[in-house]
């Protein structure tokens, strides 16, 4: 900023308030102070701003222009952490009205922000700074200014005036002294106040962060009908509490992060000491430390910031709603990654397998947890290839086709004007647009579309003859099986896969089938998440893996974490926990 | 400067063998041998199998003296820096002419069932497959072969049961009706089969590592035996041995005979599915044995880049090498097994016992 | 065909140029060269030398000894 500019800016600061002009009629206008109690209005209009944090504050400015792209200095990495920086230079003064005038310039502008003067004991002026709807209203009320504004002035002079309010005068939760006006600004973002006094070089953070959040549900995406239904919510800290109420234990870590230059998002890195692998954490820190992003609003968005392959149509990272599923792979050494303002969680490494299981199938009888998985697998397959295998065989080996199932194919398709490659994608595309719509619609209405487009459009068509009546029940029993597979990034990507094999099989037949379909599994083998193969233990083949993959086995049989996550300690239960009846013999 | 540091433990590598040698064996050799030893291709296999493993036995010997080492250096080390490239030379185009037979033969076989689709298009989507899968590196293809050799043999196993029911063992007899003969042209020509054994000198450090090498050769020779079994007996015992003679692709003819409670029929199109997997698995690895040779011939660190110029050479060489259909199977028949234990087995033997003629002396 | 190839080397010489492998380059061009030429041979029909001739003929003497016809 300009000697000139600083100039106009300093005389809008000083410059005498318009006189008997209500606030409330006022148009709104470019830079409005935050603040406005009498008590600071007065103590502004007597301070200066030092040179020092004068020229903090432009540095501040101008890098922060430069990430517009606009100002004279040119972008590059770090910029923000550096103005983020200007700003942590600038101490709190003792003269409060500099302190307040500093931070005021810096939340021009900030309608939410209020600045609260008032008189402590009645005799020193002190300011409270706050996020309006970030805090409790009725705790700070009750235990910060009702004791400050109505209690007695701190007694004597020796007395320090931090210790004074943190040990008598405030019944705050949390308090933590600071230093610099930039600290005073990232506690104030995040929702906690900060109360200035003057002639103490220091500030106060009281913790009063409270914001309106959505009650813990049951996630709509992973319902289960055995097992807890509670679900993440949009908060971090709830987040945390969800996963610590069921580890109880210190070496439950939640490392914390954050990521986003302008959102300052919260992410906390959640594992469990003495099970993760070191090296894995390490990893996973690095991976995180080098996203230099602006805006990080979803977990989904961090994820794309740290695959191991960028380009795969395959989730690398399992993205769950369910806490107990969070604590049972962070217990087998995987690593939770939790995004403040995200209800969906990373879990990480993953394998391919991992997004063949459903929370709920460890809770069932095992022989049913196996059943449904060996189900998944064969309509994973299903709605892989349902169309597909259709498509070449009607095209190109009828002779594989049973006659009388032969005969009745002929007679459905007689008179349809399309290729079967054509119809079957007419379909699924139109498919694909019904179930988008169902998710985008309002629910009731959802239903309807689903009604009118599977039963009404769906057997019109086949009555005017435009589809096959048999490409309808394949694409329906395609779309059916795709909601077996229990995770839904999983579903999207075989959703996408779907079209390309699709295609092969309609200009190679089955051999393009083959052909696609051993691409994808050589592509599959390639994948690697956080270094991790993605189709452990199948391939590289791990024996001992194996009976949480092919099957679901009994839960005292699993004595041993996953070897593929190289845990640290790979016992996780005593190995002789068989039960039987009461005696140990057969009774 | 050994081309890429690759990790493939016993295992895989001896998995790596078995699935070419199982894919090419049962699409291609299988009926050559009904050509020359009719119904008792069995013997001529036990005797191939012999054959095979002497050879395998004498590649993972070599690989055993020299440890670390692949066929190239090996040569170099042996021969001294002219003459062994030369010879890595003539290993690498016997890698890209075999490939080139293969997708050739596997082109004629799929023009069977897709009459429509030009040969070069099957076979360069196949080739092209291959060279996709051959750049992710050794270590991808050995873990997606992890999966497709046990789909191979669950499949091939039920298509056997599935025709068992057809068979008459009786077919078989009388033994050696025609004497020794045939039976020893018919187990030389199988020896074509193992031409992939020079592979093993690019990819097998884990089979030359540690301790014995016979029991390893032996296991792999035992599992090839079975799985050729069913080939070489199958088509004899449904058919008679007469109309065996007269098929192109027997194996496939039987699978084409499965009928099974009037639902499943007609199921030849498994039999392609089938080939289309260990093929492709197969010209991988050519192409990933041909390409990493030539990269260890210009001393370059980076095979990758060599993949898709050597693919198109391949498929060129592909179109070329056969003018007609059945020449390719007459040579099938005669000049490949000869070429292939040549270079296969022949060469290797040479430098393995160059190899032990150098120790003795340095005593 | 010859977009084939000009799609070939558009996917892998500015990776080589770049990393600065001179020798990967030289045999790249080499042997696509080789390749072009055999797929022009392939496509104009030229009469090119057929390998398994070649190698019939190295081995028919000893296939006929050993009775491989």
């Amino acid at each position: 900023m300009s000697v000139r500019g600083w100039l106009r800016t300093l005389a809008r600061f000083t410059a005498p308030p318009p006189e008997g002009s209500s606030q409330a009629v006022q148009p709104p206008s470019a830079g409005v102070l935050p603040g406005g109690s009498a008590i600071v209005r007065e103590m502004v209009e007597k301070a200066t701003t030092p040179d020092g944090a004068r020229a903090a504050l432009d540095e501040y400015d101008q890098a922060l222009r430069a990430l517009a792209g606009k100002g004279r200095v040119r972008y590059r990495a770090g910029l923000l952490e550096e103005a983020q920086q200007a700003l942590q230079r600038i101490e709190i003064s003792p003269s409060l009205g500099t302190s307040v005038k500093i931070l005021q310039e810096l939340f021009t502008d900030c309608a939410d922000v209020i600045m609260r003067g008032m008189l402590v004991g009645g005799e020193r002026p002190a300011v409270l700074i706050f996020l309006d709807g970030l805090v409790a209203e009725d705790r700070l009320e009750l235990s910060i200014l009702t004791p400050l504004t109505q209690g007695p002035a701190p007694a004597g002079a020796p007395i320090d005036l931090v210790k004074w309010l943190e040990g008598v005068a405030l019944a705050a939760k949390e308090t933590l002294p600071i230093q610099t006006i930039g600290q005073v600004v990232e506690a104030v973002l995040v929702g906690d106040s900060v109360l200035l006094m003057d002639g103490v070089g220091q500030g106060l953070v009281l913790s009063t962060r409270f914001w309106p959040q959505r009650a813990i549900e049951e996630p709509i995406s992973e319902a289960n009908i055995r097992g807890p239904r509670d679900g993440f919510i949009e908060t971090l800290r709830t987040n945390t509490m969800l996963i610590r109420r069921r580890v109880k234990s210190p070496h439950m870590k939640f490392e914390h992060a954050v990521i986003g230059r302008r959102t300052r998002t919260d992410v906390a890195i959640a594992y469990v000491k003495g099970i993760t692998s070191p090296a894995l954490l390490a990893e996973v820190r690095s991976r995180l430390g080098r996203v230099d992003i602006d805006v990080l609003l979803d977990s989904g968005m961090l994820e794309e910031f740290i695959e191991d392959q960028p380009f795969s149509p395959f989730p690398l990272m399992m993205s769950t709603e369910r806490p107990d599923r969070v604590v049972a792979g962070v217990l087998s050494g995987q690593v939770a990654v939790l995004v403040d303002g995200s209800p969906t969680v990373l879990l990480l490494p993953v394998t391919f397998w991992h997004f063949m299981k459903a929370g709920e199938d460890y809770y069932n009888r095992f022989w049913m947890g196996t059943l449904v998985l060996w189900l998944r697998f064969l309509f994973l397959i299903l709605s892989l290839l349902g169309p597909s295998l259709y498509v070449a065989i009607t095209s190109f080996h009828q002779e594989m086709i049973p006659t009388n199932l032969l005969l009745s194919i002929a007679a459905a398709r007689e008179g349809i004007p399309f290729p079967v490659l054509i119809e079957a994608l007419i379909m699924e595309v139109f498919f694909e647009a019904l179930r988008e719509a169902g998710i985008r619609l309002p629910r009731q209405i959802g239903q309807a579309v689903s009604i009118v487009g599977a039963l009404v459009i769906g057997e019109a068509a086949v009555r005017a003859g435009l589809v096959s009546a048999p490409v309808v029940i394949i694409v329906a029993a395609t779309g059916i099986a795709s909601f077996t597979i229990p995770q839904y990034q999983m579903g999207l990507t075989f959703r996408l896969l779907r079209f390309p094999i699709m295609l092969a099989a309609g200009f190679l037949g089955l051999f393009g089938i083959m052909v696609a379909l051993v691409a994808l599994l050589v592509h599959l083998c390639g994948l690697r998440s956080f270094g991790v193969p993605y189709l452990q233990p199948i391939a590289p083949l791990d024996f001992a893996g194996l009976k949480d993959t092919l099957v679901r086995a009994p839960l005292w049989l699993m004595g041993k974490r996953p070897g593929l996550l190289d845990t640290v300690n790979s016992q996780r239960q005593s190995p002789r926990l068989k039960p039987g009846p009461p005696g140990g013999g057969s009774a | 400067m050994s081309g890429q540091k690759t990790q493939i433990n016993v295992r895989q590598a001896a998995m790596l063998l078995i699935t070419p040698v199982t894919a090419t064996g049962h699409l291609l050799f299988v009926r050559i041998v009904y050509r020359y030893a009719g119904k008792d291709g069995w013997i001529s296999l036990l005797l191939a199998l012999v054959l095979g493993g002497a050879g395998l036995w004498v590649m993972v010997r070599l690989l055993r003296r020299h440890p670390g080492k692949n066929l190239l250096q090996i040569g170099e080390d042996l021969f001294g820096a002219t003459l062994g490239r030369a010879l890595g030379l003539l290993f690498v185009c016997f890698l890209l002419y075999i490939g080139a037979v293969l997708l050739r033969s596997f082109g004629d076989f799929m023009r069977l069932v897709m009459p429509a689709t030009p040969i070069v298009v099957l076979m360069g989507v196949l080739i092209g497959l291959a060279a996709r899968t051959c750049r992710k590196g050794l270590e991808v293809i050995a873990r997606a072969n992890d999966i497709l050799l046990p789909l191979l043999i669950v499949t091939g196993a039920t298509l056997s049961m599935l025709v068992s029911k057809d068979k008459e063992p009786r077919h078989l007899l009388p033994i050696l009706e025609n004497g020794w003969r045939p039976v020893w042209a018919g187990a030389l020509s199988l020896q074509g089969l193992f031409a992939e054994t020079v592979l093993l000198g690019f990819f097998g450090h884990a089979l030359g590592s540690g301790r014995r090498t016979l029991p390893r050769v032996l296991w792999i020779m035992a599992i090839l035996g079975v799985m050729f079994l069913g080939p070489v007996t199958g088509p004899t015992t449904l058919f008679g041995p007469a109309s065996v003679r007269a098929m192109v692709y027997p194996t496939w003819e039987e699978v084409k005979h499965i009928q099974f409670a009037d639902m499943i029929g007609n199921l030849d199109v498994m039999g392609v599915l089938l080939w289309t997997l260990g093929s492709s698995v197969q010209a991988t690895l050519l192409l990933w044995g041909a390409s990493n040779g030539t990269a260890w011939l210009i001393r370059s660190g980076d095979y990758r880049p060599l993949v898709t110029p050597l693919a198109i050479i391949v498929l060129a060489l592909a179109v070329l090498v056969s003018d007609h259909g059945g020449e390719l199977t007459r040579f099938l028949g005669a000049g490949y097994p000869l070429l292939s234990i040549t270079v296969g087995v022949l060469l290797p033997l040479v430098m393995l016992v160059w190899t032990e003629i150098r120790l003795l002396r340095r005593g | 065909m010859l977009l084939g190839f000009v799609a070939v080397i558009l996917l892998e010489v500015p990776a080589l140029v770049i990393a600065g492998r001179r020798r990967e380059l030289r045999a790249f061009w080499v042997l696509l060269a080789l390749s072009f030429l055999f797929s022009l041979g392939m496509v104009q029909r030229w009469p090119l030398p057929n390998p398994t001739h070649l190698i019939e003929a190295i081995f028919q003497p000893v296939a006929d000894v050993l009775g491989l016809k």
